[in-house]
């Protein structure tokens, strides 16, 4: 093996492309040989190329922090590619459609429903009466197909023994994709010999993939073509490039609140041509700011009167309104439940081990020993304000049993997951980083899941945080064909 | 008791404003205590409405104008024939309120909301009324008490949004006010309680005390939409007390609907572009009806379809029955 391997010693946990012993897994070894056959050098000459490419492409993502508006950044990958056999990735896919077909089960429950699974004893009421993310105004709106959540991104981990589990799900408005699609396109433009060996399942159609599931949620009323837009909130929102992206890659309009109006519970868009009816949005903004007239008066986000116009049923909003009270991270304890409840069927994919702090018995438990565990708030999402027990201060895990036992509600507590990790450049050689996945599953007259997803992966030794806001990269995430490897 | 409910509401702006929208809650609603006979809505300019039941059971209607417009008028007309609740029976020990699956049914309605929050100095007030109590009746009573201890009824005396720290400390307050800082004692002592919308056939807000005046006379009134309280009483149901008017509601009161507070049930939610500043004016006028009068309101044209119909027609059956 060459220099850039020299020094590698394996990280806690599962290494990915390499086993206990420290041999090449054979899914790897082409992968391996190849990056062998190189040094530094070679590799920083492709790394100024992808580069070059993003920033051609003006592919960015901001940094929110305490300072002040954001960090603009090119995006962050990794040249070592993350592999998933066909078999594997058939069995998480699986995984990912019985998730995502129980949370719909269990949102259109919720919403249009009987409350079935809160009558029969499957998730307490008052979870779901207390949940942030459970919207009243959306009572009663029913969505084409049952699909509440057309766009889910689904976080998934592999443990010490490989074995994938959900760490959350994300039913909102979970963004990444475009991300995927370009990273594969840089990749393949920058390092086309990496794939010599291999075949790799494509990701370029993820703009076609959409729009067909898009249009399969239109309005029944609605004409063979629908029309679709994508909502966004603007320029200096931090996904602002995928919104950009998408909006090109289906071929369809990309509009801001202002561009939309409602007539006699219709929305139309505003054309040079006058008024055009709109009949499906893939908004990329807040339930919050979606509608004034039912949420923040005081948004100038939305469109008003568009909650009027979906329960009118004359236009498909996705995702649709209240999907937060599915990803909920304090409801994220039920899904397995879910799943077997609406489906009759034994969860594929585990959680991982959790504890809710509104059981005094396990609140009393996961305090004693938090130093050890990991603490989330429930209702954040892209990584903020989780804090990691082995990583923490004394001072930081006191007030963390502070604000737990003033409001056990708004906190879970997990099992630290050691992430598996994988071989990543790190000045001249590559060592282990640990990594997650977000696949991503769309929903329209069925569940479908997109092949692998984003690898985030961790930009520091031995961190096991891998979002991109918290200063993550990413990898190039190949699922192979079927005898994929030559 | 048959009332005949007309609510008007008149928005008049000083330059043109467009593309407004808005949710209305404004009808009677038909629940177990009245039943809604007719009712008709109509809109200057007029457009299409969409009409849904909330979350709450509350019947919203969804109107939007597009065209520029100086103005916007609402007419909401209602028949409603109302009846009185049930008294509470029995006496309920409060520790029935801590039972969990109770607490779990109820979890909404025992939670903060932004106009019910928690203060400590209520809090503590609402404790110290309910010491020795241990009927809920009792303890539904002393929050209402507590109330009126707080507050002296004054017209105009404040705005919705006011904080409950701020009304005690000015002693002065509408029915909104009432309710909600009785809700927050209510919630304090783990009672549920919902705060309710709707309409008071009564000369105005407090003069409940004295008789209604013989029927044929005094058969018209001008009021404003009112408030109550409506707290969970365990084994019984929703028990609805007027705090304003320090009674259990009666069949003079004509309930819109029900949420965690004002912001459930707010008569209008909306929306219009423009630089106008809006005037706004409300009327209700309350007719009471002989018992069998053929009502002057007739139902708007809309589709129903034959088993809502048959619903309909056997709900009122049921109640000439009972009479």
């Amino acid at each position: 093996m060459s220099r850039l391997f020299e020094s590698y010693s394996q990280a806690r946990g599962f290494d990915e492309a390499f086993d206990s012993e420290g041999r090449p897994r054979p899914l790897y070894s082409k992968i391996i040989d190849r990056f062998s056959d190189l040094d530094a050098d070679d590799l920083r000459r492709i790394e100024v190329v992808v580069a070059d490419e993003f920033r051609r492409q003006g592919i960015t993502f901001t940094v929110y922090n305490d300072d002040a508006e954001g960090l603009e950044r090119t995006w962050p990958i990794d040249l070592f590619p993350r592999l998933i056999a066909a078999a594997e990735w058939e069995s998480v896919a699986r995984g990912l459609e019985q998730r995502v077909t129980a949370l719909n089960h269990f949102l259109d429950d919720l919403y249009v429903g009987e409350r079935a699974a809160v009558n029969d004893g499957i998730v307490p009421e008052w979870l779901i009466t207390s949940s942030k993310g459970f919207e009243r105004q959306a009572f009663g709106i029913s969505v084409p197909n049952g699909a509440h959540c057309s766009i889910a991104g689904i976080d998934l981990v592999r443990d010490a023994n490989g074995d994938y589990a959900v760490l959350e799900d994300n039913l909102r408005n979970p963004s990444g994709i475009s991300y995927v699609v370009e990273n594969r396109a840089a990749m393949v433009k920058a390092f086309p010999r990496l794939f010599e060996n291999y075949t790799v399942q494509p990701v370029d159609q993820y703009g076609e993939m959409l729009r067909r599931v898009l249009e399969s949620m239109a309005p029944p009323s609605s004409s063979d073509r629908p029309n679709i837009v994508i909502l966004t909130p603007g320029v200096y929102n931090s996904a602002y490039f995928e919104h950009a992206f998408l909006a090109r890659s289906m071929g369809v309009e990309l509009v801001e609140g202002q561009d939309l109006l409602v007539d006699d519970q219709v929305v139309y868009a505003r054309t040079i041509h006058g008024p055009l009816p709109v009949d499906v949005i893939y908004r990329r903004i807040d339930d919050a700011f979606l509608d004034p007239v039912s949420f923040r008066s005081d948004s100038t986000l939305g469109v008003p009167g568009l909650l009027g116009a979906m329960r009118a049923g004359t236009v498909t909003v996705c995702n649709s309104v209240g999907n937060g009270v599915a990803d909920d991270k304090a409801v994220y304890p039920y899904v397995p439940a879910m799943i077997t409840y609406y489906l009759d069927e034994e969860p594929i994919l585990p959680n991982v081990q959790t504890y809710v702090m509104w059981d005094a018995d396990q609140r009393a438990a996961a305090l004693h020993r938090l130093d050890e565990l990991v603490v989330k708030p429930v209702a954040e999402s892209g990584g903020y304000g989780i804090v990691i027990g082995p990583h923490a201060t004394d001072q930081e895990l006191d007030e963390c049993r502070r604000v737990i036992e003033a409001d056990p509600r708004n906190w879970i507590v997990q099992e630290v997951v050691q992430l598996s990790s994988l071989a990543s450049m790190s000045d001249d050689h590559l060592e282990p980083r640990h990594l997650d996945l977000r696949p991503f599953v769309l929903t329209g007259a069925r569940t479908e899941v997109f092949p692998g997803g984003l690898t985030r992966v961790a930009m520091k030794k031995g961190s096991l945080i891998v979002n991109s806001s918290q200063g993550g990269g990413s990898k190039d995430t190949w699922v192979l064909a079927e005898n994929g490897t030559r | 008791m048959r009332l005949d409910i007309r609510y008007r509401m008149l928005f008049e702006y000083d330059v043109p404003v467009w593309e407004s929208q808005n949710e209305l809650r404004v009808r009677p609603r038909s629940d177990e205590r009245q039943q809604v006979i007719a009712r008709r809505l109509t809109t200057s300019p007029s457009a299409r409405v969409l009409s849904f039941v909330d979350y709450w059971g509350t019947t919203v209607d969804h109107v939007g104008v597009r065209d520029p417009h100086l103005s916007f008028e609402v007419v909401a007309e209602a028949a409603v024939e109302t009846a009185a609740q049930p008294a509470i029976e029995q006496t309920v020990p409060v520790s029935v309120l801590a039972e969990p699956v109770f607490i779990s049914a109820h979890a909404e309605y025992l939670a903060p909301s932004s106009h019910s929050a928690p203060n400590p100095d209520l809090e503590a007030r609402a404790h110290r009324a309910v010491v020795g109590v241990d009927d809920v009746a009792q303890q539904i009573q002393a929050m209402v008490s507590t109330t009126r201890s707080l507050l002296a009824y004054e017209p105009g005396a404040t705005e919705i949004g006011v904080d409950l720290a701020h009304l005690v400390n000015g002693g002065v307050g509408v029915c909104q006010d009432f309710a909600h800082l009785t809700i927050a004692l209510l919630r304090a002592v783990g009672t549920p309680a919902r705060y309710v919308s709707g309409f008071l056939f009564a000369k105005d807000e407090t003069t409940l005390q004295g008789d209604l005046g013989r029927p044929g006379q005094d058969d018209v009134v001008h009021v404003q939409t009112h408030a109550w309280v409506e707290a969970a009483v365990p084994g019984h149901g929703w028990f609805a007390v007027d705090p304003t008017n320090d009674v259990p509601v009666l069949d003079r009161h004509a309930i819109i609907g029900h949420g965690r507070d004002y912001d459930d049930v707010a008569p209008v939610r909306g929306v219009f572009f423009g630089q106008a500043t809006p005037q706004v004016e409300t009327e209700v006028v309350i007719e009471r009806m002989a018992p069998a009068a053929r009502s002057v309101i007739t139902d708007e044209p809309r589709r129903v379809n034959a088993s809502e119909m048959t619903v309909r027609q056997q709900r009122m059956q049921q109640q000439q029955q009972r009479s």
